[in-house]
């Protein structure tokens, strides 16, 4: 189940809502209750989607739970008892790690070594006995939840703060359905006291509503609309693309992945609010970025803290000398583009910017931030690109992509290019890039707030939401005609 | 209350939709979302917007809006035979006023009503080729064989008996598209761009479909509101339609009918000119096997009601499969991204499909 969905929009989220405050708010058992309504609704939400893997999660949520709760209970602080608490914590990383590595990794990896496997049998001529190669469904959400769970047991183990006690509010942090699935990525202090004490005021549960539905057209109005246009180049075959129309899809996905991804967490945010939490941001207006080193602190910010928390800084961050950082950020990134899929098109992804910020950590940086004529041509490749990397998970499209956006590159295949394509899908497409490119910019969004306010601002938050429900609707297939060719 | 004006409202607004598009549903509006089962009735009551359903013409019946063009009639209750419009007579009857100077047709019909001894009329007629297994095996791609067995009647028939339909293929070179006109959906968009087919005229719009061909604005050319207005401002000698793909899920005699009922039409405003009809096209092996109604076996069945009605009918059946198809009688997953859509560089095919394969008919038809 998707938030942008009738079956969410119609069905979950009253039954839930119902449900969730039938339950006066306030008192201490009282907590308990809504967060027991909260926890049930998340695992049904998840289950409607992945009726196997919620019991992953579940023997995960105990797993880490249990572990957690050993390695701070640990009262004998001799060496015995570090040694003990190191091994329950290397026990439970290990664990989370594993989970994530065999469900999203494993086939990956295990087909690059039967590669390897293979080319060294052909050289030595002999036949070499091959790994297996498990293909699992990558269960939802396992990214998002599980680095959780390796922030919880980590601050733990470092005694920021004390482990929960209370099982339910540890299960409900890590599976509370506004973040369960893509994010933001929270860490335990977030939600910590709202999860033993909250109430709903009036305000927040309509400033979560306001937030949920400018998410959802976020997502309904701009990126679905907008995706469609990389859809019909999937179409046409990037082989029979013109430069510019190959230029406009690079764009056009790169709006399509950001207003889903942004849509997603504002949504995600909106309804936390609405149940009374508050979740943190996870953009703040990327593509106005002057370098790329800006951009990853504006894009998907609590996977790029995550990032820095837990793995740069453990690792010594910059504070041991060049090499070492060099060799730090190297991780992140090798990791960050390994994170967000198991192909090699996110691994050149990431390196791509590992890349890019070592260049502007050098000397690219100081000229981008004091000259705008460089920083925003330099922007306007950066984004297109590194999202055309992304998007094509197949190196032999990827490649052929990429001789459409630089023609003069060599190619060899066979091309039948229509004229004036680029015009066609512009004039298609052009209201569609308007809204997104205006959207993007700060200045028009403060307005636009400023707009959405008292009445009028509530017929316009009326309007986006029904004008998605209304595409919503149009999405659902027709049974006895497929009128869509 | 005052504060959460936007929630309320939301949850006002919904019911008084779901309301409206259940009162919608209990006098007999068909539904279009069959697949949505939560907010089906307040996404009922925003659709029926968008095809001219308001609520102060809301209590017009289905049938009435299908006269005025506005929807589909619902295929179950034709099925049931309530609402037959009576288009396979009607359309014969009108087909014959253009087609009736031509002596040579006349015979036709006659042998085909009476075709047991001439042979090659016998292998034209599909269920005839079948029963006979002169071309071997039933393979269970049916549209194949059929095609063999029409392909060895063309070649007596040439010899035999010119009158005989269809007519036999020929070739003919890129001038032969000068007054041609082409109909039809997101493929026929795609020959438009990518075909290279430069003196036609495309009338071609995505998600065209035969029950609205007619009425549907074509995008290849805006400066026309509807096929039915670019067929009647100029007069060509052929055209071209390509449909099929969007209807395969519903019921083949359904759209055979309404198939005719556009025939009839299109002679009307087209006298002199051949009508080709292109068979549905094939899905890529993944999408047929995937896919619960772009079933291969499904298209194939469709193809041979077209072309039994492409025959009836007095109009050109191309089977566009022979150019594109793999061994397997699919569309071969490198030549399309998502099984139903050729590529870009695979559309001079269908050119050079469309050149080897057209006929010459006699003056008058």
């Amino acid at each position: 189940m998707v938030f942008s969905s009738l079956e969410f929009i119609y069905f979950f989220v009253p039954v839930f809502l119902l449900l969730y405050f039938l339950v006066p708010m306030g008192k201490r058992w009282n907590v308990t209750a809504a967060n027991a309504v909260l926890f049930g609704g998340s695992l049904f939400f998840y289950a409607s989607g992945e009726p196997y893997y919620v019991f992953l999660m579940l023997a995960s949520i105990l797993i880490n739970y249990y572990f957690s709760y050993r390695i701070a209970g640990e009262k004998n602080l001799s060496l015995v008892g570090k040694r003990r608490r190191k091994r329950w914590f290397r026990i439970v990383v290990a664990f989370d790690l594993c989970m994530l590595f065999l469900f999203k990794y494993a086939f990956f990896f295990s087909h690059i070594i039967n590669q390897l496997l293979f080319a060294l049998g052909q050289w030595a001529g002999v036949e070499l006995p091959y790994l297996p190669e498990v293909s699992l469904v990558n269960p939802v959400g396992i990214s998002f939840y599980t680095f959780q769970m390796l922030s919880y047991v980590v601050d733990v183990y470092y005694r920021k703060y004390a482990p929960e006690r209370n099982i339910l509010c540890m299960g409900t942090y890590i599976s509370m359905f506004p973040q369960l699935i893509a994010g933001p990525i929270v860490v335990y202090p977030e939600v910590r006291e709202q999860l033993h004490e909250r109430r709903v005021k009036a305000e927040d549960f309509d400033r979560g509503v306001k937030t949920f539905i400018l998410g959802l057209g976020a997502k309904v109005l701009i990126a679905n609309r907008i995706g469609l246009l990389w859809t019909e180049l999937e179409r046409l075959g990037y082989e029979s693309i013109s430069t510019p129309l190959a230029w406009m899809g690079s764009w056009a996905y790169s709006f399509q992945i950001y207003f889903d991804f942004y849509g997603y967490s504002l949504m995600a945010v909106g309804l936390g609010r609405m149940l009374g939490f508050r979740l943190p941001d996870n953009f703040r207006d990327p593509y106005v970025s002057r370098s790329a080193t800006e951009f990853w602190r504006r894009w998907h910010i609590t996977l790029g803290r995550w990032f820095k928390e837990y793995l740069y800084i453990p690792l010594g961050g910059s504070r041991k000398g060049l090499l070492r950082t060099l060799r730090n950020i190297f991780l992140v990134w090798l990791f960050t583009g390994l994170w967000h899929g198991a192909d090699w098109n996110f691994l050149i992804w990431g390196m791509l910017f590992f890349v890019l910020l070592m260049v502007e950590k050098i000397f690219l940086g100081k000229c981008l931030k004091k000259l705008p004529v460089l920083s925003v041509p330099y922007m306007l490749l950066v984004i297109p690109l590194s999202w055309t990397v992304f998007a094509l998970s197949d190196l032999k499209r990827l490649g052929i992509y990429f001789t459409r956006l630089f023609p003069f590159l060599p190619a060899d295949y066979n091309s039948n290019v229509s004229r004036g394509d680029w015009l066609r899908y512009g004039q298609t497409y052009l209201l569609c890039f308007i809204c997104a490119i205006l959207l993007c910019i700060p200045p028009v969004k403060r307005l636009l707030s400023k707009v959405m306010r008292g009445v009028p601002g509530t017929i316009l938050y009326l309007l986006i939401f029904f004008g998605s429900i209304y595409f919503l609707a149009q999405g659902l297939d027709n049974p006895f005609l497929y009128y869509r060719f | 209350m005052k504060k959460n004006l936007t929630f309320i409202l939301i949850i006002v607004i919904s019911l008084i939709l779901g309301a409206y598009g259940f009162y919608l549903k209990a006098n007999g509006y068909r539904e279009p979302m069959a697949e949505a089962k939560e907010g089906r009735y307040v996404a009922l009551g925003l659709m029926s917007l968008r095809e001219g359903v308001f609520p102060w013409n809301a209590d017009e019946s289905d049938e009435m809006r299908y006269a005025e063009g506005m929807i589909l009639p619902p295929p179950e209750a034709y099925a049931e035979g309530e609402t037959v419009p009576a288009v396979g007579t009607e359309g014969a009857d009108r087909e014959e006023d253009p087609a009736a100077p031509s002596p040579a047709e006349a015979e036709t019909e006659e042998e085909e009503a009476s075709a047991s001894d001439n042979s090659a009329a016998e292998a034209v007629t599909e269920k005839e080729g079948e029963t006979e297994g002169t071309n071997g095996a039933v393979s269970q791609n049916e549209a194949v064989s059929q095609n063999e067995a029409l392909s060895q009647s063309e070649a007596e028939s040439v010899s035999e008996n010119e009158a005989s339909w269809p007519p036999p293929f020929v070739t003919a070179d890129e001038s032969y598209f000068d007054d041609a006109v082409f109909i039809g959906d997101s493929r026929m968009v795609g020959v438009a761009y990518f075909a290279g087919i430069s003196n036609g005229h495309f009338l071609a719009k995505t998600s065209m479909n035969i029950f609205w061909m007619m009425n549907t604005a074509p995008e290849t050319d805006t400066s026309v509101a509807s096929v039915r207005e670019g067929l009647m401002r100029e007069q060509y000698g052929k055209v071209y339609i390509l449909t099929g793909i969007n209807e395969v899920g519903g019921d083949t005699q359904y759209f055979t009918d309404a198939y005719r009922k556009v025939l009839a039409e299109i002679r009307e405003l087209q006298p002199n000119a051949v009508i080709y009809i292109h068979a549905v096209t094939h899905v890529s092996a993944a999408v047929s096997a995937g896919n619960p109604v772009f079933d291969n076996g499904r298209i194939d069945e469709r193809n041979v009601a077209l072309r039994q009605m492409a025959e009836e009918e007095k109009v050109i059946f191309i089977d566009i499969n022979e150019a594109f198809d793999d061994e397997n009688g699919c569309l071969p997953a490198e030549n399309s991204w998502d099984g139903i859509h050729p590529t870009a560089n695979m559309y001079p095919l269908w050119k050079e499909y469309l050149l080897s394969h057209t006929v010459e008919l006699n003056e008058g038809f």
